[in-house]
């Protein structure tokens, strides 16, 4: 003769069905504690804040581009100096500056090529 | 999504999720936190409810946050083991049904949380191995394998205890 088990399909599946877990506090209290709040904290309205400095990075670095494109065209030393020698803004100072840079320039020209560096150079400056 | 809406999906499945969750955990307030946690991600992230299997988005949420518990207490099995897993029952009041309810609870307990899980939505809530593999996000062969197991195992370590 088989032993019946004490514990059969049928029994158990009895025993479970009438058998819940400890679920503890009541949900409506738990939404009365915790959601209402919460819920209304969410929908407050939030206070927009603006900012004067809304940075946008592009923007930056296209201006910075910007400014040292400007700087080297403007601030091109030799060709401004030409320029304003033209002019005749040069400053002592700077007149001397520039007698030194063209008298080194010299230094590199053939004997045969000076006549026209030196026509070139001042001359025609002055000419025109 | 409206309060009104939120309040009745807090209605339906609320308890649902709670009940999933001491399932896996055996622990009251554990599951009453990652349920509340849940349910105010779903209303802060305004997550659409309808479309899909709300339930089932739920339990997945749930599962998720249990896991990241899990991982952050960094102590797994060992935390579940230690938790009594308690049931309550209609009859209660019996003090002859006490020791018999204490034999499943530690029968119970023994249980993987997969297989406990998968059981006791079966047992309990009476829920088909459809609707289980709907809100757990997998197959009904698996949900039909892990209730078999559980079965199995549960009636082993009754008759043994």
């Amino acid at each position: 003769m088989n032993k019946q088990p004490k514990f059969s399909d049928q029994k158990i599946n009895n025993f479970l069905s009438q058998a819940d877990v400890p679920l503890g506090k009541d949900k409506e209290r738990i939404w009365a504690e915790k959601f209402d709040s919460f819920i209304a904290n969410e929908n407050k309205p939030q206070p927009v804040t603006i900012s004067l400095f809304n940075f946008n990075w592009r923007y930056g670095i296209a201006a910075s581009i910007a400014i040292l494109i400007a700087v080297t065209i403007y601030l091109n030393p030799l060709e401004n100096m030409q320029n304003r020698m033209a002019f005749g803004e040069l400053s002592a100072t700077e007149e001397e500056l520039f007698a030194d840079e063209t008298m080194i320039e010299s230094l590199f020209i053939e004997d045969s090529e000076f006549d026209d560096w030196f026509e070139e150079r001042y001359v025609l400056n002055v000419v025109n | 999504m409206t309060e009104e809406d939120f309040k009745m999906i807090y209605d339906t499945h609320f308890d649902n999720l709670r009940r999933y969750l001491y399932y896996r955990s055996g622990d009251q307030d554990l599951s009453e936190d990652i349920a509340q946690n849940v349910f105010m991600k779903i209303w802060k992230k305004k997550i659409d409810t309808t479309k899909g299997n709300i339930k089932s988005l739920l339990f997945k949420m749930g599962t998720d946050e249990f896991i990241s518990y899990y991982r952050r207490s960094k102590i797994e099995r060992e935390y579940v083991n230690s938790q009594d897993f308690k049931l309550v029952h209609q009859d209660d009041d019996d003090d002859d049904f006490s020791e018999k309810k204490k034999m499943y609870e530690k029968a119970l307990k023994a249980l993987t949380d997969k297989q406990r899980v998968a059981l006791l939505m079966n047992k309990m809530e009476g829920l088909t191995y459809k609707e289980i593999a709907e809100s757990l996000n997998l197959s009904q062969k698996a949900i039909e394998k892990r209730i078999s197991q559980a079965l199995s195992v549960l009636k082993n370590n009754l008759n043994s205890l």
